[in-house]
């Protein structure tokens, strides 16, 4: 089942065309790399998947939601569904590592019990809840990525979204986050990682998109 | 109450908690910004009591013609009475009035003269729509027309006065006001966005969670209501303070507004959970 489909989208940031023609879809379970050099769109093309813009031409479908008749306010609901994770962690710095994965589910509206429930649950598979009370400056950058994708976890995405998730690390953490990744794609969660990490993509050997100059190539 | 306003409350709190020294600039200045406004509503206050007061001692005297018996007399009060921008009537009888000579000049006037030539009169108290140069000039003009008055004396040049100043004190009043509202509110505004700002990178990540505008806004919301109702709070105990200083100076010379604290508690919330609307919107996308 496909759960992504970018159809000959387009973006216009101000003045630049980010993209200019970019096919990509995503089927349920898959791991797929969005790969090409810095500037290429990669981040644009995932901005257009939890819609932070939307396109200035083609088609976008996220599960249910399509980019052309969402409404502004469906769009939390929208990300709800997605786990997204970004290449400088983007944690909320005055909270704890727990209160960071709670909030996911607070949004929600979820009660207390089962916050705390899926929280050490999430905790654990990323191998942190012993550190569930540490601020994210007292952690390192590949424990502290490791909190945002147990954040992005938390709500059980059908995708999860990671945006150079290795950038900020050196290579043996880069290889314990990829590793994390492939775990949980394996559990069933379908990931599009953007990356110009060409050795992890080699050593992964998953479906490959390039993407250059804005336009993705087959 | 639903899971959603707990959650609110608590990180509202906690928001106030974990910025600390910001939450407390915010709150003293929004209880700086209610002092100056409160200051200028008691100046307006005991101004607007002081033109009043002025007003009130035109000294709007009737004097009756001397020859006129008890009868005569009572038909000027009715005829007077029935005239529009009176407030209070007053008879003074002629042996009244002799009184009043003899408490001010210490001389009784009988002795004197061997007669009482003080004619009797009425005191007026003008209602406030009569109480300007044009209709307290009319009033007078109406009444000197009745049969049996001789005279009718008031202090027409200090009613043209107060026509006068009054227009542009009331001018300059507001717009101090209009100033001071302003730049009160400007303060408030300014420093809480400040500290909004300061979170806006929170407020993007919110966003990419998924936490709805509502759902963000709340918090913040919340912590303006507090930092406005501790920042009156301030504000009206600052304004007590200065109350009864001045009352121990001055006595009755200045009197503040009733519910004044109030009014600042509640001016001071609206204010802040104002600002903090209007700052969290500018980074809701």
């Amino acid at each position: 089942m496909t759960i992504v489909r970018i159809t000959n989208a387009r973006l216009r940031l101000g003045n630049s065309e980010s993209l200019k023609r970019v096919n990509i879809t995503v089927r349920s379970g898959e791991f797929v790399f969005l790969v090409g050099p810095s500037g290429a769109g990669k981040s644009s093309v995932l901005k257009l998947i939890y819609l932070a813009e939307r396109p200035t031409g083609g088609q976008v479908v996220v599960g249910k939601f399509s980019a052309a008749q969402i409404s502004r306010r469906d769009i939390p609901y929208l990300r709800r569904q997605l786990g997204i994770v970004f290449q400088d962690f983007k944690l909320l710095e005055d909270r704890n590592v727990y209160d960071n994965v709670a909030f996911a589910l607070q949004v929600t509206g979820a009660k207390t019990r089962e916050i705390k429930r899926s929280v050490l649950r999430t905790l654990g598979s990323v191998g942190l809840s012993h550190k569930r009370y540490k601020m994210p400056h007292e952690l390192s950058g590949g424990e502290q990525q490791r909190v945002a994708i147990a954040r992005a976890l938390v709500n059980e995405p059908f995708i999860l979204l990671a945006d150079e998730p290795t950038g900020n690390l050196d290579p043996a953490t880069a290889a314990g986050i990829m590793g994390l990744l492939e775990k949980i794609n394996e559990r069933g969660t379908a990931v599009l990682m953007a990356t110009h990490n060409y050795v992890l993509v080699e050593r992964a050997g998953k479906r490959v998109v390039r993407i250059e100059g804005g336009t993705t190539l087959n | 109450m639903s899971l959603s306003f707990l959650y609110s409350l608590r990180e509202g709190l906690d928001g106030m908690r974990r910025a600390r020294l910001a939450s407390t600039m915010s709150t003293m200045t929004v209880a700086i910004a209610l002092v100056l406004l409160g200051l200028f509503i008691v100046g307006t206050f005991n101004l607007a009591r002081l033109v009043d007061a002025l007003r009130g001692r035109v000294g709007f005297e009737v004097f009756i013609d001397s020859g006129l018996d008890d009868n005569g007399i009572d038909r000027v009060g009715k005829s007077i009475r029935k005239l529009a921008g009176i407030r209070n009537l007053n008879f003074l009888s002629r042996d009244d009035a002799a009184k009043i000579f003899q408490k001010e000049f210490g001389d009784d006037v009988l002795e004197v003269l061997q007669h009482n030539p003080l004619p009797a009169s009425f005191t007026l108290e003008l209602a406030a729509e009569a109480q300007n140069a044009q209709a307290a000039q009319r009033l007078a003009r109406q009444i000197e027309q009745i049969s049996g008055v001789d005279e009718v004396v008031y202090r027409q040049a200090l009613l043209s006065a107060l026509d006068k100043y009054i227009g542009v004190a009331v001018a300059g009043n507001l717009m101090l006001g209009v100033i001071v509202a302003l730049s009160s509110f400007a303060l408030v505004v300014n420093v809480i966005r400040l500290t909004i700002e300061a979170k806006h990178r929170n407020i993007e990540i919110m966003q990419l969670v998924g936490a709805t505008p509502a759902f963000i806004r709340r918090p913040f919301l919340i912590q303006g209501l507090l930092q406005g109702l501790l920042g009156g709070l301030g504000a009206a105990l600052v304004v007590k303070a200065l109350q009864a200083v001045l009352a121990r100076q001055f006595g009755e010379m200045v009197v503040f507004p009733p519910f004044l604290s109030a009014s600042l508690m509640a001016a001071g919330m609206v204010l802040a959970v104002l600002a903090s609307f209007f700052g969290v919107r500018r980074y809701l996308r």
